[in-house]
């Protein structure tokens, strides 16, 4: 009896055993900094009044601040470690707050993501982009009101503008997972559930994807990673 | 007529040059004047532009002075400690000290607007417009981001349905270094209104605009709405209608980036055209259809009616206008009209005139054609040409009577009327009343039949000259004057043996011959024609025939009524006074004439003999 017993305890434990080898390794959070570079160009000024702007000469010009028009995202090596609640869109529609101007510039959303643009402003806007006019409602957007733009299988960037406030630009960024992340004001971002495997650090800019000069894999596990993001010196909008 | 036709053929080239000068000069004058007042309305705009743009200096120098005048302290420690909501109690005191540097601003015109902004472009606090609100981004407007970098600047801004001249500078605190960093930024700005475009058309008009009459006015649009407007506000409709159709070269930039100016346009208002030159404005409000207008009344003085109308007083004075010369002109072309008119009309008509009546009265007896040139010498001729036609026809006539009165010996002492012709019973004839019978001539009444005196014959007393036969016209015309050089009486003319003259006159008192004074007559062959005419009834009817119609046309010519005159009748009688006359002195024939005789149709019956 004890033999018969003893055999199936060990098939139970290898059971387990194997089971429990075969399960994906437990997910870890990644945090970090983007590394402001020593120069970055200024985006050109636009819709200038009657002067030309003057150069103050109490103080040096203060640099442009890039983090309102930069994200990151983690793409991993083999995208199929993804499990499907990051790779999917959310239900609910994505939120974008629009007041005297987008309140983020650059909106990261999963592909098939609905956005829906929430007027908080004084103004009406008439949004329009000449990326998909399609997506666009074609009335005004009125002060507390709100419309969705369905993004569907987009996977390109939208500009979206307003006719009547030229500053009003914003950009939806359709990607194919949810690990992308803003950047704060000092430069930070973190990642809190990120599933175990090798990704790389990419990092959107005005437009496009920067090239880094250290675009390193990195991987993955239930210890934290902490990443230090380099950006080009001097930093371009990409592709330029 | 020859010169006075080219007189006025030239008089009308020129006034026709005159008219075509008065109607084409004004243009090149107008499109000069149109072209200056389109120059003076770009200069008037770019004075605009240039006067916003000293405003705009002294707004960024204003905002310059609010970033260096102690907001800083609040807006160092919001730096530093980066948080998401901003403190109240941080608002409240930036407020408060921005409430101050607005209070105890010394510009001209007030600060309507005042923001205050962090590092982030979040605003701080709000004095004057939505001072209520704060905590809103504004890092977006293209103003907020070049001014957080530490750029002093200015733009148009458009909130709900005012216009705002914004500028902004960097909030600067002192480091512990005692290097100047960046904190934040503010905005000052002021609304474009009535105020702003009653300045600036004060500086762009005339003098007079002084005392309340500015020629040129300013206007400010954007969103397709009248943002403030200086001059008649029933334009702004107009201008914004045009400048919709020139929203492409509103648009249009110069190599620096800069709206370009859109050449000036025509807007009709009310009882006056304006020209109107855009200008799209700068800043934000460039894509808000945002411009602005300077216009003016166009020139009245337009055209050949808008010239005259346009007339001052002084312009016709007689210090300015060359009163002389045109009345000095007018005299010449006056007179010169006149000059040819008298030599080659007023003249010769006066000379035929002079003619025709020495004609009428006698004092000769055609036209001098000589004197008579062109169409007046034409009318001579046809006068002279008709007065020998005449004088012909009476010759003949008077030879024929002549001929025939030689042929039968005039009528007895009772005159040959009296049984030739009774007189007509019934008015079937309307013929002359019978006339006095003169006294060597008795008159039977009804037709007048007259003999002519047997040339042979002599009265009593002192010999009668014989007569020349005179023209018709002549006893038409007043008998002639004693001229001063009297023609020479013409000689007395021999008669002819055979054809004694034929004299109408016969009732003017002469003595009648007796019947037996006339001279044996040798038939001539009239006579003999007329002779074997009435021996047949087929003759005799067509001679009858003959003379009925030649009365008839004489009546008619001489303005007589033929009503009641038959044929039939007038055949009766006709043949009553040739029976008569035939039997009385035995002639073969009797010849019946036609005359006028007091202006009347009157018949003669001459017997003749065979």
């Amino acid at each position: 009896l004890a033999r018969p017993v003893a055999v199936l305890v060990v098939v139970l434990a290898a059971s387990l055993t194997r089971t429990a080898l075969a399960a994906p390794a437990a997910g870890g959070s990644v945090q970090g900094v983007v590394a402001l570079p020593s120069q970055i160009e200024a985006p050109p000024t636009e819709h200038l009044g009657y002067l030309v702007p003057i150069e103050n000469r109490v103080a040096n010009l203060r640099q442009v601040d890039p983090f309102p028009d930069m994200f990151v995202f983690l793409e991993p090596s083999d995208p199929s470690i993804l499990p499907p609640e990051l790779t999917k869109a959310t239900t609910a529609p994505v939120i974008w707050n629009l007041a005297s101007s987008f309140a983020v510039p650059v909106l990261p959303v999963a592909v098939g993501s609905t956005v829906k643009v929430v007027n908080k402003g004084r103004e009406s806007h008439l949004l329009y982009s000449t990326d998909a006019p399609e997506l666009l409602p074609k009335d005004p957007l009125g002060k507390e009101t709100s419309r969705d733009i369905v993004l569907g299988e987009r996977k390109t960037p939208l500009t979206v503008r307003s006719r009547s406030v030229p500053h009003v630009v914003g950009t939806v960024v359709p990607l194919p997972s949810r690990l992308f992340s803003r950047v704060d004001r000092s430069g930070k971002f973190r990642f809190e559930t990120v599933p175990a495997g090798r990704f790389t650090i990419k990092v959107w800019y005005r437009g496009g994807w920067l090239a880094l000069p250290k675009a390193f894999p990195f991987d993955v596990a239930a210890k934290a990673v902490d990443v230090k993001v380099e950006l080009p010196d001097p930093l371009k909008p990409a592709g330029k | 007529v020859f010169w006075t036709k080219i007189w006025l053929f030239l008089l009308t080239a020129v006034v026709g040059v005159l008219l075509v000068l008065a109607l084409a000069l004004p243009r090149p004058v107008e499109r000069r004047v149109h072209e200056s007042e389109d120059m003076r309305l770009v200069r008037a705009r770019l004075d605009v532009e240039r006067l916003l743009q000293i405003d705009a200096r002294t707004w960024v120098d204003v905002a310059l002075a609010y970033g260096l005048a102690g907001l800083d302290g609040d807006l160092r420690r919001l730096r530093d400690t980066a948080p998401d909501t901003i403190p109240t109690d941080i608002h409240t005191a930036v407020q408060g000290n921005l409430r101050k540097l607005v209070e105890g601003t010394k510009v001209a015109d007030k600060i309507e607007l005042a923001v205050a902004l962090d590092a982030w472009g979040r605003v701080i606090a709000r004095v004057g417009v939505d001072e209520n609100d704060w905590g809103d981004d504004l890092s977006g407007w293209f103003l907020v981001r070049d001014a957080l970098r530490g750029y002093m600047r200015d733009d148009l801004w458009l909130i709900g349905d005012k216009l705002y001249r914004v500028a902004a500078a960097p909030i600067l605190t002192r480091a512990e270094t005692g290097d100047r960093a960046y904190v934040g930024a503010v905005i000052i700005g002021q609304a474009v209104d009535d105020g702003l475009t009653k300045t600036l058309e004060r500086n762009v008009s005339s003098s007079a605009c002084a005392e309340g009459n500015c020629d040129t006015h300013v206007a400010f649009f954007a969103l397709g709405k009248t943002i403030a407007n200086s001059g008649p506000t029933t334009l702004s409709g107009d201008i914004k209608t045009k400048a919709e159709e020139l929203e492409a070269e509103l648009d249009q930039r110069d190599k620096d980036g800069r709206p370009k100016g859109v050449a000036p346009f025509t807007v009709a208002g009310e009882g006056a055209e304006f020209r109107v030159a855009i200008r799209r404005l700068p800043g934000e409000v460039s894509a808000q259809d945002g411009y602005y207008a300077v216009y003016s009344v166009r020139p009245r003085a337009t055209g050949f009616i808008g010239s005259l109308q346009g007339l001052a007083k002084q312009d016709i004075s007689f210090d300015n206008f060359p009163w002389i010369a045109v009345a000095g002109g007018f005299l010449l072309v006056l007179l010169g009209g006149l000059a040819l008119s008298w030599a080659e009309v007023d003249r010769p008509l006066k000379r035929l005139l002079g003619d025709a009546l020495a004609l009428g009265k006698g004092d000769t007896r055609q036209f001098t054609e000589d004197q008579h040139k062109g169409k007046f010498g034409g009318i001579a001729r046809s006068a002279n040409l008709a007065i020998d036609r005449l004088n012909r026809e009476i010759t003949a006539a008077r030879v024929d009577a002549a001929d025939s009165a030689r042929e039968l010996p005039t009528a007895g002492p009772l005159g040959p009327m009296a049984g030739v012709m009774a007189p007509p019973s019934a008015p079937d004839f309307s013929l002359d009343p019978p006339p006095p019978p003169p006294p060597s001539m008795p008159h039977g009444g009804g037709f007048e039949f007259e003999i002519p005196p047997p040339p042979t014959a002599a009265p009593p007393g002192p010999p009668a000259l014989p007569r020349t036969p005179r023209p018709l016209a002549e006893d038409l015309l007043p008998p002639p004057r004693p001229t001063a050089a009297p023609r020479p009486p013409a000689p007395p003319p021999t008669p002819p043996p055979s054809r004694p003259t034929l004299d109408d006159d016969i009732l003017g008192g002469q003595v009648t011959p007796p019947p037996a004074a006339v001279p044996g007559e040798i038939p001539s062959e009239p006579s003999r024609a007329l002779i074997s005419q009435q021996a047949t009834p087929e003759g005799e009817a067509s001679y009858f025939r003959q003379v009925y119609e030649d009365f008839v046309e004489l009546k008619r010519k001489c303005g007589e009524s033929t009503d009641g005159l038959t044929y039939d009748k007038f055949a009766v009688k006709l043949r009553q006074n040739r029976d008569q006359l035939v039997q009385k002195y035995s002639c073969k024939a009797v010849k019946f004439q036609v005359y006028v005789k007091d202006g009347k149709a009157a018949l003669k019956a001459t017997p003749v003999r065979g």
